[in-house]
């Protein structure tokens, strides 16, 4: 991880509470570090605490792919900038592709609703045809994943 | 053949980077330090464009000569345009020409160009001036406050020269100091309590900014936060001599001293350039060999590393340097 003046090691599940101890040894060297473990209902409580961050802050994510990038995309609308995260998704099973690692297709997945503008998750991957959880329309995730919104994109099939 | 009139001639509100402004000396003011600001109006009427805030006007100083100066003045849809000018006695000649100007005179500029753009979604900006280097944060803290973002402004300066004018724009947001130590004893301080989301912008001389961004490094700020405006006046070092051989095998000797953009022109080969300083990247030039020394402040990291591209207005080569005589522009 690169020097920082304060780690911010924040775990969104079991497993990637056992494996951010590889992380808390690097944050230990540094004279303050805070660890935040969450569940996926809890994500949103994070603005509160990049609010209160200051710029010399590393953040690292470690998590399922559909968590990382929610936990990501809401550091980021707070002013954290990407030089500043270190995102590590737990369930891929690619190699990075642009310096990202795509999860699995029996993953769960965040997808963005081009016809409602509804986000939602589901457990399909790029290519598959889904129902979106709140208009029922049907949807082909598209590999095209926006990390503003933290989803896939999927685009109306009739 | 009929064509369409409105296929003729320039719109009033078409904005035109690339055509020369024609311009006349409204008002002069003489401030301290040797600092000229200079009011500047529009010679024939056309409506001057609005820039963004760091912009710098291209003023045509000599033939194909022309120096940066930041705007400092109103931004939006203004009625005139206004630089100030510190002389330098020891500059190639843009300041003195600016310095010799009078009332009524009329000169030739291109721009506005923007180079030193605020990052908008910023939470907070923290300005930092050394000397001169106060003209393009003089923009910024005008346009933070004529949009209310969350700002505040450090100014090193020896003299008064602007001082007013910047708490006339900032007011309390503005912290003027008398020494190097005392600046940087208080910008540290500030340094370590920025939140997340704040960004830094830096103008001044190559000493003090080289020491604010040290700072800025030692509490971890990530490069992305920090900003910096390339303050001209620096002498660049001379270099070593060298030898750019063109596409037909010809060669030239760049001497120590000589700029290989000085060195083209001096045989003969015209290559476009505006600043002549590394950072306007008009004189951008392929290279197809040889072994290069940036030190231009265009080029971006990843432009460096193809080794294939310099700006020969400041940067150099050692050995030979295989160029093509096609210019790119960025």
């Amino acid at each position: 991880m690169p020097d920082a003046s304060h780690y911010y090691v924040i775990t969104v599940g079991a497993d990637a509470q056992v494996s951010s101890l590889r992380f808390a040894s690097t944050a230990a060297t540094v004279s303050a570090s805070t660890f935040e473990h969450l569940d996926s209902a809890s994500i949103s409580a994070l603005a509160v605490l990049a609010g209160d961050a200051f710029v010399g802050s590393h953040f690292a994510i470690i998590g399922a792919e559909a968590d990382v990038y929610a936990v990501a995309a809401i550091l980021g609308a707070s002013g954290v900038m990407r030089e500043e995260m270190s995102v590590v998704a737990m369930d891929h099973d690619s190699e990075p592709q642009q310096g990202i690692l795509w999860s699995s297709a029996d993953s769960r997945r965040r997808v963005f609703c081009a016809h409602c503008h509804e986000t939602f998750e589901t457990t399909a991957g790029p290519t598959h045809t889904v129902l979106c959880a709140h208009c029922d329309n049907s949807l082909t995730i598209d590999p095209y994943f926006s990390r503003v919104r933290a989803a896939y994109l999927g685009t109306y099939t009739p | 053949m009929t064509t369409s009139p409105a296929l003729h001639g320039p719109k009033s509100w078409a904005i035109q980077p690339n055509r020369p402004l024609r311009l006349t000396v409204a008002e002069i003011h003489d401030l301290a330090g040797d600092v000229r600001r200079m009011v500047l109006a529009s010679t024939d009427g056309a409506r001057l464009s609005s820039f963004t805030p760091g912009s710098h006007l291209l003023i045509r100083w000599a033939s194909r000569r022309y120096n940066a100066y930041s705007l400092t003045g109103p931004l939006f849809e203004p009625d005139f345009y206004v630089i100030a000018v510190r002389a330098r006695y020891d500059g190639l000649g843009g300041s003195a020409y600016v310095h010799n100007l009078s009332v009524g005179d009329e000169i030739v500029a291109l721009g506005p160009r923007s180079s030193f753009a605020p990052v908008l979604d910023a939470k907070h900006h923290v300005l930092v001036a050394g000397g001169i280097g106060v003209t393009p944060i003089l923009s910024h803290a005008r346009s933070h406050v004529a949009m209310g973002r969350s700002f505040e402004v450090h100014f090193g300066t020896r003299d008064d020269a602007l001082v007013g004018e910047l708490i006339e724009v900032a007011g309390d947001a503005v912290n003027i100091y008398r020494t190097r130590a005392e600046m940087g004893a208080a910008i540290d301080d500030r340094l370590r309590e920025q939140r997340i989301g704040a960004h830094l912008y830096l103008c001044g001389p190559a000493a003090m900014a080289a020491s604010v961004r040290g700072l800025a490094q030692e509490a971890h700020w990530p490069a992305g936060r920090i900003h910096e405006e390339v303050f001209s006046a620096e002498v660049l070092d001379p270099g070593e001599a060298f030898c750019v051989e063109l596409p037909g095998g010809r060669r030239i000797e760049v001497p120590r001293g000589v700029s290989m953009l000085a060195a083209l022109e001096s045989v003969g080969i015209a290559v476009p350039n505006m600043c002549r300083r590394g950072y306007c990247g008009e004189c951008i030039t392929a290279v197809r060999s040889g072994e290069l020394v940036h030190r231009d402040s265009i080029l971006r990291p990843s432009e460096r590393d193809g080794n294939d591209r310099l700006t020969p207005c400041v940067s150099r080569g050692r050995g030979v340097v295989q160029i093509e005589l096609q210019t790119e522009r960025t």
